[in-house]
């Protein structure tokens, strides 16, 4: 998936005193963020705790979108590449049922 | 859908009116401007002088414009009247509405034309469920423009109404004063854009669509993909019919997602279907791939692009799931819904390679196969990890959001649908049989895919040895001793589901039925059990549950049957295959070439015509693929190392048949056949009247 998807994705945080630029190189399937400033591909303005919820797999990244909580310029398709590089929700059946040796992998990473 | 409702669609946009063109929605009714799953518009009323409108006639000019002809007055039996009414209504990211008045009068008239607008803007999960709203309704005139809006936190949606022709406006529509001259027209045109801040704007992923209510490629763009698509010539007239039907239905189904909006895949039904869904989108651009092969590229791509990478049970996803259904609308946005999207679907996944392989047979591009090498892995990887709930070897299903996700991942999705022959239902998991089936023909495309594009022959070996065993394994465990047949499932106790379904067809479309058994298979499905004459049942008469107009226990599906007619030529039945594609293509006759969803599973000699299911979706993706994929399998059309064989097995009464320019690897190629096979008396019934 990463190998396809490549780009840089501008993440413009808000809701604290300032707004943080911080940015996100996805290329060769390898992910490089800082905060030096570079050409975007896609510019992402979301709330920095917000963006928090996404990255630990407690909000989903296109429902923020759909309701305007995360406001995308630019190429879609990297977003969607963006939401899928972090695990699901620390609360499922799979986590509750690791005692299943059988489903021992099922973990998220 | 209520046939005295007028529907016209765009992609995921579209409207239902009555006759006269009025919207007039409760929050159960499903007229309205919808789009991204959500309603723009839900009053919309034209009146002059205050008078309501009474309509002569409806054009359905093409499946995004209609016209209205209307005379003011209504109710009564005499309409003489001396004005003319057209609206002309054209659907994009809204719709445009030129509206012409006629005056008819000797003298110059001074009218006052009046359109009340509002909206509720509710998600298509509320229409169908009648939920409460949650957020704020605002209402503003901005510039002489109407905007209708609607916020729940950062949630918002407007309606934007404006009218060409000079006009008042106030927060409840328009108002124009209208003077026509002795027998002069009028005519303004009115715009309404459904917005989505950050979605439809010009930088927004559907910013195409942007601040233009419609497209001006629109006819355009239908002209092209009916002149891409082969020719068919024969003697039936409904036949071609049917095929033309077909071809423009599939062509409104398009849909382009946000990712590569100048590419389409199948929805899977118009209008309450116009997303993605992973079975739907899968299995129609397989039934089609004959024609427009173009459409399997984007559904692969699609579809490969949100596979599941996590465990997360609110939306049932796994990593290398393929998705279920895809959704826009406020309850999707809050997360009280799971569709962002849902992966709550058990055989998309294995299906999903079948179609990559289906795919590279006919088009021969590698290129594909090998951008989506990781994803076809990743699906492959599903089956076994993540879709063995039983640790049995099978595919089985059990939802985890047990409060919004689906019960039954089959294709047979309603509650009751999965049987014991006395009729009791059996717990979660479930394996039904066609995934086992599925998954087999995964494996086995699968490997195909691994030796000649991503050579890679251990993995071509190991998936070949899996589907081996996994074949014997079945043949062993589905197989119903004192009926000869496969169980519709294996339930949560190892107990084989032992009702007789059309289930058994599937199996032989992904040859995992062991040769000496498909004999009886075959003898089952085309037995007075399952047959109805018309085409196989769901479910066969006799069985606890039998229901002629049950959803999934007895009516009969003209896509289920064009996967089995696919199956019967797999194993060489030709006859057979010939018989259900002229009873499927004969009631498709009886719909002016449409085919609806299902019909009921009576014996064809009581009813002489197909009993339509009542639903409220049409045309569905899959019946509009139905009689492409017959006409394959009538043909005889595959695909063997770079070149198209043609084995034709047509009934008689088809007498002969040419499809021409068939697209694929070869470039374009053209297939011919003669009718020859004799159907069985009972199929060769009195024919319908062809229109």
């Amino acid at each position: 998936m990463l190998e396809k998807a490549s780009g840089t994705l501008r993440f413009d945080l808000v809701g604290g005193p300032q707004v943080e630029h911080w940015y996100l190189t996805i290329a060769h399937g390898n992910v490089v963020v800082s905060q030096r400033k570079s050409r975007a591909d896609v510019v992402v303005t979301v709330d920095g705790r917000l963006l928090d919820r996404i990255v630990t797999g407690t909000a989903n990244a296109m429902a923020a979108f759909l309701r305007g909580a995360m406001r995308v310029e630019g190429d879609f398709a990297l977003l969607i590449a963006f939401q899928r590089l972090f695990g699901g929700p620390p609360e499922t059946c799979a986590t509750r049922t690791t005692d299943e040796a059988d489903h021992s992998e099922r973990t998220p990473r | 859908m209520s046939s005295d409702l007028v529907q016209i669609l765009e992609g995921n946009t579209f409207v239902v009116s009555d006759r006269t063109g009025d919207i007039e929605a409760s929050l159960t009714d499903p007229t309205g401007l919808f789009s991204f799953d959500t309603r723009f518009l839900s009053k919309w009323v034209l009146t002059v002088d205050g008078e309501r409108l009474n309509p002569l006639s409806v054009d359905d000019l093409q499946y995004f414009e209609t016209r209205f002809f209307l005379v003011p007055g209504t109710g009564t039996v005499y309409v003489d009247s001396d004005l003319s009414v057209i609206r002309h209504r054209t659907v994009g990211s809204g719709f445009r509405e030129s509206i012409r008045l006629l005056n008819h009068k000797q003298e110059p008239v001074s009218l006052t034309l009046r359109l009340d607008a509002g909206s509720d803007f509710a998600d298509l999960f509320e229409v169908k469920d009648a939920l409460r709203k949650c957020g704020e309704y605002h209402t503003r005139v901005d510039d002489g423009r109407l905007v209708l809006g609607y916020r729940r936190e950062t949630f918002e949606r407007e309606t934007w109404i404006s009218s060409s022709a000079p006009s008042t406006t106030d927060e409840h529509g328009l108002t124009c004063a209208v003077k026509i001259p002795a027998h002069g027209t009028w005519e303004t045109s009115i715009d309404v854009v459904a917005r989505i801040p950050y979605l439809t704007e010009p930088s927004g992923p559907a910013g195409r669509r942007s601040g233009r209510s419609t497209r001006p490629d629109m006819a355009r763009g239908l002209d092209k993909w009916l002149s891409r698509a082969p020719r068919l010539e024969c003697g039936s007239r409904s036949l071609t019919t049917t095929y033309q039907r077909s071809l423009v239905d599939l062509a409104a189904l398009r849909f382009a997602p946000m990712t590569s909006p100048q590419h389409a895949l199948p929805a899977a039904g118009l209008p309450w279907f116009m997303t993605m869904f992973g079975r739907d989108s899968i299995l129609t651009s397989l039934q089609s791939i004959a024609f427009t092969p173009e459409l399997a590229a984007t559904t692969l791509r699609t579809l490969g692009e949100r596979q599941g990478t996590r465990i997360d049970d609110f939306r049932d996803e796994d990593p290398g799931r393929i998705l279920h259904e895809m959704r826009f609308g406020e309850l999707t946005a809050f997360e009280e819904r799971p569709h962002s999207p849902y992966y709550g679907s058990a055989d998309a996944t294995p299906l999903y390679v079948v179609l990559l392989d289906e795919y590279e047979r006919w088009t021969g591009d590698t290129k594909l196969v090998r951008d989506l090498e990781v994803e076809a892995r990743a699906a492959l990887n599903w089956i076994d990890t993540y879709a063995d709930l039983q640790g049995n070897g099978y595919i089985s299903y059990q939802r985890r959001n047990e409060e919004t996700g689906l019960e039954n991942q089959c294709w047979k999705d309603s509650w009751d649908s999965i049987s014991f022959r006395d009729g009791r239902l059996p717990g979660f998991p479930r394996a039904t049989c066609e995934l086992q089936g599925y998954a087999y023909d995964a494996k086995m495309r699968g490997a195909r895919l691994a030796r000649r594009v991503w050579r890679d022959e251990a993995f071509a070996d190991k998936l070949e040895k899996e589907a081996a065993d996994l074949k014997r394994r079945f043949n062993r465990d589905f197989w119903v001793v004192d009926g000869e047949y496969f169980a519709v499932a294996i339930d949560a106790d190892g107990r084989q589901v032992d009702s007789l379904t059309s289930n058994i067809g599937h199996l032989l479309w992904s040859g995992i039925v062991d040769k000496s058994k498909a004999r009886r298979v075959v003898e089952h499905l085309m037995g007075d059990r399952l047959f109805s004459g018309w085409g196989v049942r769901t479910l066969a008469e006799g069985e606890g549950r039998f229901n002629p107009i049950g959803y999934h226990v007895g009516t009969v599906w003209p896509f289920d049957n064009s996967f089995i007619a696919w199956g019967l030529r797999r194993y060489g039945f030709k006859e057979e295959a010939a018989r259900i594609a002229e009873g499927i293509l004969d009631a498709a006759a009886y719909f002016d070439g449409r085919l609806p969803e299902a019909f009921g599973g009576y014996p064809r000699s009581d009813t002489k015509y197909p009993v339509q299911y009542p639903t409220a979706c049409s045309p569905q993706a899959w019946s509009t693929g139905a009689p492409l994929l017959l006409l394959r399998t009538m043909l005889g059309l595959e695909p063997v190392d770079g070149q198209l064989v043609v084995d034709p097995a047509l009934p008689v009464a088809i007498e002969h048949l040419e499809l021409l320019d068939i697209p694929g690897r070869w470039g374009r190629r053209d297939a011919f056949g003669r009718g020859q096979i004799t159907t069985s008396p009972r199929t060769r019934r009195r024919r319908p009247n062809h229109r």
